[in-house]
């Protein structure tokens, strides 16, 4: 009656059909090689875990252990989007105070929608506090506790924080802000992978970098294992002092801004060691903000002007053709200079800054009047040879291999280089044609405070390794002149400063110094006279001389003289920086003071 | 009568059902590996319940169901959408239905309920024509339960169902004509519903994330997936492959007494067991299950009307199709589905859902007509 054979025996093919596939697929299984390698492969992915932990990055501290750069931890505030979608009305309400965002834009993050494995949770804040992280505690355990009362409040009382989690990072810091920042540079702890950046974070970036360290963690909980050990990371001591460093950054602060010029720089050295004790420069950034550097600093306006700004500094490089002009024997210290106004080179004449003639000068004369002239004669008495062997010897020539990065130097053109003429020997002895950085300046004039030797610069002191602390001891790098002639030519330029510049001299202390007003070549133009740099250089006390200043602010605009501007910068700086650096003043002085303090009545 | 109805019982069925209520017992005992959420206890006594309830459906002649048809469905309807409303209420989880010390899912049961109403339409439509109208018929009789069991949401049940309706219609001789139009409907339905996921699968309905995740894993496994969606499928098949002919003996199956294997008491008790017992346990389920459908199909060759003809049929289509699903996800030749296999899977609704099935089988057979009087 009912015809059902034939589809019965589909029914049943499909059923043997299926066996078959089962079979078949059973026996394959059993065969297959990779499968039976599944067990291996899934207990070599997941025996093991790699945990990755950071270390810190190495601190910077200044010559007494003050802290200059360091790490902090900071929060990344999260939401939890599973928990957070549709509670972002109860959520804002919460955290906006804390955090001081506005209600609207949490909403808005709390409603972004969640979506498996590729929207999980969304940061809301960087850089929040422990305190702000501590409220979110209190509100949540404060939600957590809450019993319901009625039945209104029933579906209420779900509602909680629980979406909201935070995680600790450790991030650079910079206690100071801006201290010492060009010294400094900064590591952009937002995004690490740039790297760090000029100064000392640049230059000892290996050293201080923070070492991820991998560890594989067996996840069988029979396998003891411990936490890798992290090794603190080296921390570095630099030479300057803070309160040193601070005054000197306000002094140039203070003149920059004045004088409306583009940048300054004040570098203080101790010329017995080469201890940089000051390296100060305007404008400066705060580290912990540091894309600003992106936007204050230019090609002309360079982060450490210091160690990589070379600029053409002027008089000031007087001081090595009088040096060089008395050590090489060339001149005496009591012969006499004819100045005529003029100087003629291979048909070319040389001016005075002033363009006058101003008759017979001693050489402290020649000095004291910053005779272009007289300097051109000095090193045409010296010849072209000598004269820059003793430049190569004052190391003017190469950069001083400070421990700051990206430092700069200018190679000036010498007698047989393209661009050579018998008129650049002239030119270069009063400072004009060639380039050098402040650092480079403070090196080579350490050598003439420091009785011929000249010391390597350094400005880092220690390196203090987590086993072993490596001590930098100074260095004697060379030495271009003798005694004899480093005395004479302190002596001379202490004498010749009277005459020169009296807004540099400090009282109570015999300073030898050299003014220097620096025209500036604009490619095109040639120099122009209303742009300067005005530098100074002094050294004293005279008698056995304890530091090294240079002083330097590029195109002043309220006066272009070096010794309007950068000599009384010197002498309120060294005024001031005088009691910090422990040098006495002179024994008549500090009489006079303590007779004039006797006499005063009460 | 009485005796006449233990003349014509299937002793053969209800043995092999025997068989593998007790196999599967013996195999969820060494698959909880000291889970202690999950009580074998229970089973067996779903197990005991179960037989009892074969032996009173037997009792029970199928043709009070013709009559009761409309009830149970209407009835089933209601329940689903009643469960679907409170269970939305309390936990958004709208499968479970308590009932004393017991919790039963619906679902499994109205598996039983279409079957029968399914089975009465075609009976009664028999000699009518069967053109679209009659296929559109049994397709709203169809809907009206799926269509609850989509809201639940339980998208592999609603499969089953399209299938049971599907297999009848074909056995009840759907021309050829219609089966092609189905045919080109069914895969331009299912070409569409794959752009539909692939453009936004945010707005498909009745599809939950973790599915298409499923099937997704099943057609590209991601291969840096580390605990990934694969590992379930991975154990499982290395549980099968580590199993080789005999076995590594029962209770001592490395994926499944260390608990590398996960839901081994159910949904990958095959897995389970071929690890355990190896090829040969394999292929000895697989046959018993085999032999089961077979009794099922013989016995609708065998019955005295159509409609009995009918349910046995798509009670042996339903076995068959939820065996060889379940059989195809252990042996990752299909995506995860949370389709139990017959009688040895751990769980209550689905062992009694499948015994109140096999019941209405023995019904049909215990009233079944002499293979000479039939021809």
């Amino acid at each position: 009656m009912i015809n059902f054979r034939k589809n019965f025996l589909i029914c049943i093919g499909a059923v043997a059909a299926v066996v078959f596939v089962i079979v078949f697929h059973m026996l394959s299984l059993q065969t297959n090689a990779a499968v039976l390698t599944l067990t291996d492969k899934i207990r070599q992915e997941t025996e093991y875990t790699t945990l990755s932990v950071n270390t810190e990055r190495g601190n910077i501290y200044d010559r007494s252990g003050y802290l200059l750069a360091g790490n902090t931890i900071a929060y990344t505030v999260l939401l939890d989007l599973n928990l957070s979608n549709g509670n972002g009305e109860f959520i804002a309400e919460y955290l906006a105070p804390i955090l001081g965002i506005d209600e609207e834009t949490i909403r808005k993050f709390a409603e972004i929608p969640y979506v498996e494995k590729r929207a999980v949770s969304v940061p809301i804040k960087n850089f929040a506090s422990r305190q702000q992280i501590d409220q979110i505690d209190q509100r949540k355990a404060f939600l957590a506790e809450r019993k319901t009362t009625s039945l209104r409040t029933k579906s209420e009382i779900q509602k909680n924080l629980n979406a909201v989690s935070y995680i600790p990072n450790v991030y650079r810091y910079y206690p100071n802000g801006s201290l010492a920042s060009n010294i400094i540079g900064f590591f952009p702890f937002l995004n690490p992978s740039a790297g760090a950046a000029y100064g000392i974070e640049s230059y000892f970036d290996d050293i201080l970098s923070a070492e991820t360290i991998h560890k594989k963690f067996a996840l069988d909980p029979n396998i003891p294992e411990v936490l890798p050990y992290l090794p603190a990371n080296a921390s570095i001591h630099l030479t300057i002092d803070r309160k040193i460093q601070s005054i000197a950054e306000a002094q140039i602060e203070a003149a920059v801004t004045h004088q409306r010029a583009k940048s300054g720089t004040i570098i203080i050295m101790d010329p017995e060691t080469g201890e940089i004790q000051a390296m100060a420069t305007f404008p400066r950034i705060n580290l912990n903000n540091y894309s600003e550097s992106s936007t204050v600093f230019t090609r002309d306006n360079r982060f450490n002007p210091a160690v990589m700004q070379p600029y053409e500094v002027g008089s000031v490089f007087k001081v090595f053709t009088l040096s060089i002009g008395l050590d090489s024997g060339a001149i005496k210290p009591n012969d006499v200079y004819n100045d005529i106004g003029t100087f003629d080179v291979d048909g070319q004449t040389i001016y005075n800054w002033n363009r006058i003639a101003s008759g017979p000068q001693s050489i402290t004369g020649c000095m004291a009047h910053s005779l272009n002239t007289c300097m051109s004669w000095i090193a045409t008495e010296v010849g072209k040879t000598r004269f820059y062997e003793y430049l190569r010897a004052f190391h003017l020539d190469r950069p001083t291999g400070i421990e700051l990065a990206n430092e700069e130097y200018y190679p000036y053109v010498e007698p047989g280089d393209i661009g050579w003429t018998n008129l650049s020997l002239p030119n270069h002895s009063f400072g004009q044609g060639l380039m050098t950085t402040p650092i480079q300046m403070v090196k080579a004039i350490g050598a003439i405070a420091n009785d011929g030797v000249m010391m390597q610069p350094h400005i880092v002191k220690a390196i203090e390794y987590e086993d072993h602390t490596e001590v930098f001891d100074p260095k004697a790098v060379g030495q271009p002149i003798s005694a004899e002639t480093a005395r004479l030519v302190t002596e001379i330029l202490t004498n010749s400063l009277e005459g020169e510049a009296e807004k540099a001299m400090v009282p109570g202390m015999h300073i030898a110094g050299k003014t220097g007003t620096g025209e500036i070549a604009i490619e095109g133009l040639g120099y122009v006279t209303d742009k300067t740099n005005a530098s100074f250089v002094g050294w004293g006390p005279s008698e056995d001389p304890k530091f090294v200043a240079y002083t330097w602010l590029q195109e002043p605009t309220g006066n272009i003289w070096g010794s309007e501007v950068a000599a009384p910068l010197f002498a309120d700086l060294m005024n001031e920086v005088m009691p910090y650096l422990r040098i006495p003043y002179d024994r008549q002085y500090a009489n006079d003071f303590a007779f004039y303090a006797w006499t005063q009545p009460y | 009568m009485r005796q006449e109805i233990w003349r014509n019982f299937d002793y053969w069925l209800f043995a092999v059902v025997l068989v593998l209520c007790v196999f599967g017992i013996v195999m969820i005992t060494s698959a909880l590996a000291g889970n202690l959420e999950v009580s074998v206890n229970s089973q067996i006594q779903y197990v005991v319940i179960g037989l009892f309830m074969i032996l009173g459906m037997t009792f029970l002649d199928y043709h009070y169901l013709d009559s009761m048809s409309d009830l149970l469905y209407f009835g089933i309807i209601v329940l689903l959408f009643a469960l679907n409303i409170f269970g939305q209420a309390q936990f958004g989880a709208a499968r479970w239905l308590r009932i004393g010390p017991f919790q039963l899912q619906p679902s499994e049961f109205a598996k039983a309920v279409l079957i029968i109403r399914l089975a009465k339409y075609f009976s009664q439509n028999w000699y009518n024509v069967h053109d679209m109208r009659w296929i559109l018929s049994s397709f709203v009789i169809t809907f009206g339960i799926v269509l609850f069991i989509l809201l639940q949401p339980n998208m592999s049940t609603s499969i089953v169902m399209m299938v049971i309706w599907f297999s009848m219609l074909w056995v009840s001789k759907v021309p050829t004509k219609y089966l092609v139009i189905l045919g080109v409907f069914g895969f331009f339905f299912g070409v569409g519903m794959i752009i539909w996921i692939l453009l936004s699968p945010e707005t498909v309905p009745f599809v939950q994330a973790y599915q298409l995740n499923r099937i997704q894993t099943f057609i590209a496994p991601d291969p840096n997936a580390r605990y990934g969606d694969n590992y379930n499928v991975d154990q499982a098949v290395i549980s099968l492959g580590s199993g080789r002919l005999t076995g590594q003996g029962y209770g001592s199956g490395t994926q499944v007494q260390l608990r590398f294997l996960k839901v081994r008491h159910t949904d990958f008790i095959f897995s389970a067991l071929g690890q355990e017992f190896g090829f040969i346990g394999t292929m000895a389920i697989i046959i018993l299950i085999m032999f089961m459908i077979w009794r099922c199909f013989r016995t609708a060759m065998r019955a005295p009307d159509l409609f009995g003809a009918l349910i046995c049929y798509g009670v042996g289509a339903l076995l068959f199709f939820q065996t060889s699903v379940n059989i195809g996800v252990n042996l990752q030749v299909l995506p995860v589905t949370g389709l139990t296999l017959p009688f040895v899977s751990y769980g209550g609704s689905s062992t009694l859902a499948l015994a109140v099935m096999i019941g209405l089988v023995q019904s049909v057979a215990a009233r079944q007509v002499k293979q000479d009087e039939l021809t």
